[in-house]
């Protein structure tokens, strides 16, 4: 059993050892495979000046990553504009879609010819120089067409619109009825919007809350994440300012918030997306989830299935603010820009995209003309008990605040998941904030 | 030369050649290809940039590098000496011949090896959550702890649970490389330990384990090596928001994987940096596993 000589063993070690760095270096140099309906290239792929073609004189076929089925099922009403473009979407799970795109970008892949930007991990991707200015011709987007909160939302540092949000993100608070009764002594939207004029209305009624049901039920589900979004909702500074760290003004107020709601119960423990979280929605243990307009069919409904007419909605102590969103870019390297310009217009600029989109998923997008049309948006919801929470959304995204975006929004949000979770076993904000400091500088030095 | 003579020279090349072939491309390429990027400054939208050191400085004064390198030796030191002492007993308990169904018992040990770490991690995740875990309320039921324990969320619980799905998933391999090494030994030894008088824990130390020492090196160095690439279990582990938080509750679970998926992949999209800590990452391993394998072999044949 004895090993040969001390070289035999040596080899071996040599050939484990690079067996190991094939391990390392393996997720460095991945090359993405073509997307297997990657479309013929358009012999035209030069960009007329836009505007002059009808509709059906559009011929082609476009490629489209796309997570879910949000935008694609909008394609059977697109196609009755413009029968003549084919979009091929490429299902791309939400997990690994910026891996692929930044792969795709790096390694200069065949990009599709429209993607879409997640409102978190979006600062990147849109700093790059790899998207269309949608401001520039043959575009030319005016930004008078958008609803007004939200064109921060489509700009990059450097002022320009890259992409167009598909959804207006505009948020409140939904409530169950049962649980507000029973402990808020009503259930009806406006009196209990006027319960809660400020945090320390809000924090106030939280103890008592869990007073009242002997530590069963919160009036909030958590901090993390809905909790922080809804309360740093009102702080408008980009966290990064010209190239320094700049997140005193957003993050201090809203740990001081948040360690006092943590601290009186006004929140339970509950992580959003986590099992136990999506299970708090049946098991009648948290009264109040922040709620953007996307929150209602992908948190809510799922969530409780038999909660038909136990929902409320109302408007955050705060006002309105902005959680979330996913935008459409063209990629610089897309093979049919024309084309998939007319896409991207008709979701998000247009008044039939704009009522597919209403249609098919029950939430605004951000064309102006149509958002502040009365009357256009308008569901009583029977989920919510017959309430009209579209016109209540519309109303809160006449009033909502959003954040610029910058490169380092995920780095930064990623340290804040951390803080947060230090914070939900009552680390005290000062103490919160300086980890997050130190945290993000260790990340990226260069913005001391 | 005769054309038959020519046919058996090519011919052992022509077999070995597939294994060099994809040797070649999905290793040593990827190999140097890391080493060319690790000497770029190549992050999202450009083109690479020849920077030569610069990444390879900047890696030495990361101190998140630093952190990464603690947290594999305190892993190293959690993980390998529980998982040799479980897969040795587990290995010397089915070869004594008097354990029945040896079959079913090697398979069931190695089911933990062939779970997908995804699912190992999600798993792991839910038993050790919080508050609604079962881990803590077994505890509690138990009287073990009167304040539930926040597996995940604080440092050195969660390098516990870390070090624990590790030597979960890992100890049915490491018994196989037992189980081998252990079926290898002549039968004869043991015979004559027997004539001699020994006990059977006599024959172990004295035959079964000196027998081992060379499958002990090798499972001893890819252990090492594996727990610098810990990364999919704890990944899976530590999420909030529907992302991982990176490198655990303050980093304690940050480890060389880790902090290359973090720097090429995560918020940063720094392919060069990544790749150079790929390869001080390398180097510091090789030094490691160097050391390791001469003490381990001192006194038999140096």
């Amino acid at each position: 059993m004895k090993v040969q000589s001390s070289a035999v063993k040596f080899f071996a070690l040599i050939l484990s050892l690079s067996i190991m760095l094939a391990g390392c270096g393996g997720g460095n140099s991945t090359t993405n495979n073509p997307p297997a309906s990657d479309p013929p290239a358009n012999p035209d792929t030069t960009v007329s000046e836009g505007g002059e073609k009808a509709p059906a004189d559009y011929k082609g076929e476009i490629t489209f990553w796309a997570w879910g089925d949000y935008e694609s099922k909008l394609i059977p009403e697109f196609n009755k504009d413009y029968p003549n473009i084919k979009v091929n979407v490429v299902v791309v799970p939400n997990a690994d879609y910026g891996k692929k795109l930044q792969t795709t970008i790096a390694s200069k892949g065949d990009m599709p010819d429209v993607v879409l930007l997640e409102a978190s991990g979006r600062g990147q991707f849109m700093q790059m120089d790899a998207f269309e200015n949608l401001e520039k011709p043959p575009y030319n987007v005016n930004r008078a067409d958008i609803v007004d909160f939200a064109i921060p939302l489509n700009e990059n540092e450097r002022g320009e619109i890259v992409t167009l949000q598909e959804d207006a993100t505009m948020a409140g608070i939904a409530y169950k009825r049962n649980l507000a009764k029973e402990y808020l002594g009503t259930d009806d939207p406006d009196e209990i919007e006027k319960m809660f004029s400020s945090w320390d209305d809000f924090i106030a009624k939280g103890q008592e809350v869990y007073e009242k049901s002997g530590g069963k039920v919160t009036l909030m589900d958590g901090i993390l994440e809905g909790g922080y979004k809804m309360v740093s909702g009102e702080y408008t500074e980009p966290f990064v300012k010209d190239g320094k760290l700049n997140i005193e003004s957003t993050f201090l107020p809203t740990y001081k918030t948040l360690e006092k709601m943590v601290k009186s119960n006004t929140v339970g423990k509950y992580e959003t997306w986590s099992s136990p979280w999506n299970a708090s929605f049946a098991n009648n243990t948290a009264i109040m989830y922040a709620c953007p307009t996307w929150f209602v069919p992908f948190g809510i409904k799922p969530n409780d299935k038999n909660g038909t007419g136990n929902y409320g909605l109302i408007r955050a102590p705060i006002g309105g603010y902005s959680w979330g969103g996913t935008g459409m870019s063209i990629p610089k390297d897309a093979k049919n820009k024309e084309l998939a310009w007319q896409f991207v217009k008709w979701v998000t600029l247009s008044e039939s995209g704009a009522t597919a989109f209403k249609n098919l998923n029950n939430t605004a997008t951000l064309y102006k003309p149509v958002f502040e049309k009365e009357g256009f948006y308008t569901d009583k919801d029977p989920y919510f008990g017959g309430q009209d929470i579209m016109a209540k959304f519309t109303a809160l995204g006449k009033e909502a605040k959003v954040r610029p975006i910058t490169k380092y929004d995920r780095l930064i949000n990623d340290s804040n998941t951390l803080v947060l979770k230090m914070m939900m076993q009552g680390t005290s904000a000062e103490e919160a904030y300086d980890t997050l400091v130190k945290d993000v500088l260790k990340k990226a030095p260069e913005l001391k | 030369m005769s054309r038959a003579a020519k046919e058996r020279r090519i011919a052992p090349y022509v077999f070995i050649s597939p294994f060099f072939l994809i040797f070649g491309a999905f290793s040593l390429f990827p190999i140097l290809f890391t080493l060319y990027i690790s000497l770029t400054d190549w992050s999202l939208g450009g083109a690479p940039q020849f920077i030569g050191f610069g990444n390879y400085a900047e890696v030495l004064q990361d101190s998140r590098f630093y952190d990464a390198l603690f947290n594999t030796v305190l892993f190293m030191i959690m993980i390998i000496p529980p998982q040799i002492i479980i897969a040795l007993f587990i290995s010397v308990l089915l070869t004594n011949g008097r354990v029945p169904l040896v079959g079913t018992f090697r398979l069931v040990n190695f089911l933990p090896y062939i779970t997908t770490s995804v699912a190992v991690g999600l798993i792991f995740g839910i038993l050790f959550d919080w508050n609604f875990g079962s881990v803590n309320v077994l505890l509690a039921k138990i009287g073990l702890i009167k304040e539930n324990v926040n597996w995940l969320g604080q440092p050195w619980p969660s390098r516990i649970v870390v070090s624990l799905v590790t030597v979960w998933k890992y100890f049915g391999y490491t018994a196989v490389m037992f189980l081998v090494g252990i079926s290898g030994i002549s039968r004869q030894l043991y015979e004559a330990a027997d004539l001699d008088g020994a006990s059977k824990m006599q024959q172990f130390r004295f035959v079964t384990l000196p027998m081992l020492r060379p499958v002990m090196v090798f499972v001893i160095l890819t252990t090492m090596i594996g727990c610098f690439q810990i990364f999919d279990e704890p990944y899976m582990l530590f999420t909030g928001m529907g992302a991982s938080v990176v490198g655990g509750p303050e980093g304690a679970a940050l480890t060389g994987t880790w902090l290359i998926y973090d720097n090429v992949f995560g918020s940063l999209s720094r392919f060069g940096y990544g790749s150079a800590i790929a390869y001080v990452l390398f180097l510091f391993i090789s030094m490691v596993s160097f050391v390791t394998f001469r003490l381990m072999n001192k006194g038999e044949d140096a």
